[in-house]
C-alpha cells in the first residue's frame, strides 16, 4: 500500500474514531472526464460534500477522493490523484458521523419539478397486506440487490420462457459447383416448477436443412437438451437431472442421455456421478451405442469459488465392449486481482483391449488447454493460450482420423499470445496476436496487428484497420482488412473488407500467387425487447471466380 | 470424417419451414404474463422486498390500488442501481433468470460467461466466448477471418463453403480441428476422377502437389 494511501486510510479511521462515525460502503456507478466518478450512495446514506473517500479497484491499488456533490441516492467524487478513473463496480468507503445516518423524512418535490401523474385513486389511503418478506439480512451499506431473500422454488407459480430462432444462409458460386445453403430453426424453452416441486424442465432442439454433407433421408432433428432437474439450490444441496443434457460440472464429458446426481457440501465442495449413453456428435445425434459411467469431485477454496479444481473419471463401453478410460483435470482461478487462469487436461488410459494395438498401452494426454490472462486498470491486457491435441484410439465413432497410423501420429500444438492496449481520450485500441503451431507434417504461425479507432469516422462508430501475415499448411499469406461499425438507434451496422495475397508453395512463379478479396456486411434491427433480426450479405472474389452469400438471423424471446 | 455428398433434399424443406412457423407462432402466442414489458415482473413471481423507504408517492411505480401491477413506464436502471450495465440480450432477460435461489449473482458473474451459460463446446475451445459470440445473440454470423490464424487459412474455394462441411460436428457444438489432409474431405472427388484416373496411377494423397484451392481444373503436373 502506498504511503499516501496509508495516510488517507489512517485519517479516515481517525476521523471516524473522533466523531463516533460509521463506515459507508459503496460502489462506483460511472466515470466521466475530469477524474470524477459517481457512486451509488448519497445524502440518504449520510454522505455529504467534503467527505473523504477511498476507492479500491478489484485489480489492486487504491484511489483517494473527496465528495464534491451529492444527491439523495448518489454522490460525485473527485479523485485527488487524477489520472485514470477506476471502473464501474469498484468498491469504496467513507466514514460519516453517526447522526447523519438517522432516518430522514421523505424528500419533498423540488420547486418546478413536474409531479408524477397521480393514480386514479390518488388521495385515498390504500392499505396493503403486511410484508411477508422482512429481509432482515439486508443492511444499507450493501448493494440494492445483495442478499435478496429468494422465494422457495416450491412456493413459486410455474413459469416458462425461451426463444425461437431461425438462421438461413445461401451461398452460390459462379463457376465451381460449390453452392450450398443452410437453414436452422429451433426452440430453446424452459418451464420452472412444472410439478410444484421446484424443478426445471428444458428443451433445446432445432431442425436443420442442408444441401450438402448428409446422405440420409428425413428431417435432421437435433435435440441438444430435453431434461428435468431438481435440487442443487441453496435450499437443497442434493441435485439430480434426467434426460438429455450437458454435464454442467464436467462439460468435458459431453452430452449425456441418462441421469446425474450431485451434492454440494457445506464448504462449497461438490461431488457427483452420472450414468447413461453418449449421443453421436453429428447432426443426427443418435444414441444407444456408447454407455458411460462417470464421477467427479470439485474442490473450491471458499464459497466464492475463487479457485476451483475438478477431478473426474469416465468409463465407456461401445456396443458392450470396453472403450474409453478417461481422466479429466480442470482448474480455474477467477480474475479477482486481474489474473485469469484456466486449464483443462484430458488423459486417456489404455489398459487392455484392441485399442492398445494402436497406442501401445499406457497413458496419454490427448487434449490439453491452458490459458493465462491479465487485465490492467488501464483497460489493456493480454492472454496467452496453449492447446495440445492428440487423437485417442476409440471404438466410438469420432470426427477425428480413422486410420490407425493417423490416430497414432496425428498431433497439433498451438501457442497464441493476444494483447491489446488502450490509448488516448477516446480509448482507441491497439491489438495484436502472435501464434505458432506444430503438427505431424509442418509448422507455421500467424501475426496480426491492428488499431481500432473509436468514434471514427462517426461519433457512434468505430473503424478497425488490421494487417495480417501467416504461414500455413499450403503456403504463406499476407493482407489487410478494414472493419467499419456503427451503432444506430435501433440496431447496428457493420461492413468488412479484406484483401489478401496467398502464395502457394511448389507452383510455378506465374501462378503461385492468388489475390483474394472479401466483403461482408451485417445490419441488426432490434424491434422491441423480444425481437432481433440480423441480415447479412457477403461476396468473395478470387482468381476468375466469385461467390456470393445472403442470409438472416431472426429471434424472438418469450 | 464422412465424405461430403452433395445431395439436395428438397422434400425436407417444407417440414422444416412448417416447424419454424409453428415455433414462431408458439413463441408469439405463449408470451408470459408481463413478459413483453420492460420490468418483467408479474404476481406469480411472489412478493418483492419491503421497500417502505422508497418515495412516499406509490403511484410513481404502482398503478392504482393493484400492488401487483406496475406502471408500463416503470423501468429499473440496472447500470445505475447496481453498477453493472446490461447489454444486448442481457438487457431483456427476466430478473429471476440471474437473481434466484441458486446463489448470489455476483458469484456467478465473476466466472465470466461460463458462470451462467453451459459450455456447449465441452470446454475444448477455452473460456473466451466473446472471441466468436456476441451479447446480442449466440448465433455466429461469420468467423472466416479468424480462420486466417489457424494452420489452414481459407483460400480460393474453401472461403465460400459452410463450416459444417469440414467440421462434421459443428452443428452439435463440436468444433474440433479437422484433418487437414486433402483427401479427408475430398475422397469423393478423388474416386470420381477419370481423366486422368488418379487411383490407378497411385495419385491418392497430397492433392496440393498439383492442385491449388482455386479450382480442380487448374492443376499443374510436376
Amino acid at each position: 500500500m502506498r504511503r499516501g494511501t496509508v495516510l488517507a486510510w489512517l485519517l479516515l479511521h481517525a476521523a471516524a474514531a473522533a466523531q463516533d462515525a460509521e463506515r459507508v460502503e459503496f460502489r462506483v456507478l460511472s466515470t466521466s472526464a475530469g477524474a470524477t466518478v459517481e457512486v451509488d450512495r448519497g445524502a440518504s446514506d449520510g454522505l455529504a460534500v467534503g467527505d473523504a473517500v477511498l476507492l479500491r479497484p478489484r485489480a489492486g491499488g487504491e484511489y483517494r477522493g473527496r465528495i464534491i456533490r451529492v444527491t439523495d441516492r448518489t454522490a460525485i467524487v473527485e479523485l485527488l490523484d487524477g489520472g485514470t478513473a477506476p471502473p464501474p463496480g469498484t468498491r469504496g468507503e467513507a466514514f460519516v458521523p453517526t447522526d447523519r445516518r438517522r432516518p430522514r423524512p421523505a424528500p419533498e418535490a423540488r420547486p418546478g419539478e413536474p409531479k408524477p401523474e397521480p393514480a386514479p385513486d390518488a388521495g385515498r389511503k390504500v392499505e396493503h397486506p403486511p410484508w411477508t418478506n422482512q429481509d432482515r439480512g439486508f443492511t444499507p451499506d450493501q448493494p440494492l440487490l445483495a442478499q435478496v431473500k429468494p422465494i422457495h422454488p416450491r412456493e413459486r407459480a410455474p413459469r416458462y420462457g425461451g426463444r425461437w430462432f431461425t438462421f438461413a444462409d445461401l451461398t452460390w458460386t459462379r463457376t465451381e459447383d460449390l453452392d450450398n445453403s443452410l437453414l436452422r430453426t429451433g426452440i430453446d424453452a424452459w418451464i420452472e416448477n412444472p410439478f410444484g416441486r421446484g424443478g426445471a424442465m428444458r428443451f433445446d432442439g432445432e431442425i436443420d436443412y442442408l444441401t450438402e454433407t448428409s446422405n440420409k433421408d428425413g428431417l435432421d432433428l437435433t435435440v441438444r437438451e430435453l431434461s428435468y432437474a431438481e435440487g442443487g439450490t441453496r435450499f437443497d444441496p442434493l441435485g439430480w437431472q434426467v434426460g438429455r443434457f450437458l454435464l454442467a460440472d464436467v462439460p468435458q464429458f459431453g452430452l449425456l442421455d441418462g441421469a446425474a446426481f450431485s451434492r454440494r457440501r457445506d464448504n462449497g465442495h461438490r461431488f457427483g456421478a452420472s450414468i447413461g449413453f453418449l449421443p453421436e456428435l453429428d447432426d443426427d445425434m443418435e444414441t444407444g451405442e456408447d454407455l458411460q459411467i462417470a464421477a467427479f469431485y470439485r474442490w473450491v477454496d471458499d464459497v466464492r469459488e475463487t479457485l476451483a479444481v475438478t477431478a473426474a473419471v469416465q468409463k465407456t463401453w461401445h456396443q458392450g465392449k470396453s472403450d474409453r478410460d478417461l481422466l479429466v483435470l480442470d482448474a480455474r482461478r477467477l480474475p479477482v486481482d486481474g489474473w485469469d487462469l484456466r486449464a483443462s487436461v484430458w488423459v486417456d488410459f489404455y489398459t487392455g483391449g484392441s485399442r492398445d494395438a494402436v497406442k501401445g498401452g499406457g497413458a496419454e494426454v490427448t487434449h490439453a488447454f491452458a490459458s493465462v490472462g491479465r487485465r490492467f486498470d488501464s483497460g489493456s491486457g493480454f492472454d496467452l493460450a496453449y492447446r495440445r491435441l492428440r487423437f485417442p484410439a476409440l471404438l466410438r465413432t469420432t470426427t477425428g482420423p480413422q486410420i490407425p497410423g493417423e490416430i497414432n501420429n496425428d498431433r497439433y500444438d498451438r501457442l497464441a499470445l493476444t494483447w491489446w492496449r488502450l490509448f488516448g481520450p477516446e480509448r482507441h485500441r491497439f491489438h495484436g496476436q502472435l501464434s505458432g503451431f506444430d503438427d505431424e507434417t509442418t509448422d507455421g504461425g500467424a501475426l496480426e496487428l491492428g488499431v481500432d479507432l473509436q468514434r471514427t469516422p462517426y461519433d457512434d462508430g468505430h473503424l478497425d484497420l488490421t494487417a495480417f501475415a501467416s504461414a500455413g499448411r499450403l503456403g504463406s499469406h499476407f493482407g489487410g482488412r478494414v472493419t467499419l461499425g456503427r451503432t444506430l438507434p435501433r440496431g447496428s451496422f457493420d461492413v468488412f473488407y479484406e484483401v489478401g495475397n496467398h502464395h502457394f508453395d511448389g507452383f510455378t512463379a506465374d501462378r503461385d500467387d492468388l489475390i483474394q478479396h472479401r466483403v461482408f456486411a451485417t445490419r441488426t434491427f432490434t424491434f422491441d425487447p423480444a425481437w432481433i433480426l440480423t441480415a447479412h450479405a457477403g461476396a468473395h472474389f478470387w482468381d476468375e471466380d466469385s461467390a456470393w452469400s445472403l442470409g438472416f438471423f431472426v429471434q424472438r424471446t418469450f | 470424417m464422412a465424405t461430403p455428398v452433395r445431395r439436395p433434399r428438397r422434400s425436407r424443406l417444407l417440414p422444416g419451414l412448417a416447424f419454424s412457423v409453428v415455433g414462431m407462432l408458439l413463441a408469439c402466442a405463449t408470451q408470459g404474463p408481463g413478459g413483453a414489458e420492460l420490468h418483467r415482473w408479474w404476481a406469480g413471481l411472489g412478493p418483492v422486498l419491503p421497500h417502505d423507504t422508497f418515495p412516499a408517492d406509490c403511484s410513481l411505480c404502482h398503478l392504482g390500488a393493484q400492488w401487483q401491477e406496475l406502471r408500463p413506464s416503470f423501468t429499473f436502471d440496472h447500470g445505475k442501481e447496481t453498477g453493472v450495465e446490461l447489454r444486448g440480450a442481457h438487457a431483456n432477460a427476466l430478473c429471476l433468470r440471474c437473481h434466484n435461489d441458486r446463489g448470489p449473482v455476483q458469484v456467478f458473474a465473476a466466472r465470466g460467461c461460463a458462470g451462467c451459460h453451459e459450455d456447449p463446446h465441452f470446454a475444448k475451445l477455452g473460456p473466451d466466448c466473446a472471441s466468436c459470440h456476441q451479447e446480442t445473440a449466440w448465433q455466429v454470423i461469420d468467423q472466416r477471418e479468424a480462420h486466417a490464424r489457424t494452420r489452414f487459412p481459407l483460400t480460393g474455394a474453401h472461403a465460400s463453403v459452410a463450416c459444417h462441411r469440414c467440421h462434421a460436428g459443428a452443428l452439435a457444438g463440436d468444433f474440433m480441428p479437422t484433418d487437414v489432409a486433402c483427401v479427408s474431405c475430398h475422397r469423393g472427388e478423388l474416386l470420381a476422377t477419370s481423366n486422368p484416373p488418379h487411383v490407378p496411377l497411385g495419385w491418392v494423397d497430397r492433392c496440393d502437389r498439383c492442385h491449388m484451392t482455386t479450382r480442380w481444373k487448374h492443376a499443374q503436373i510436376r
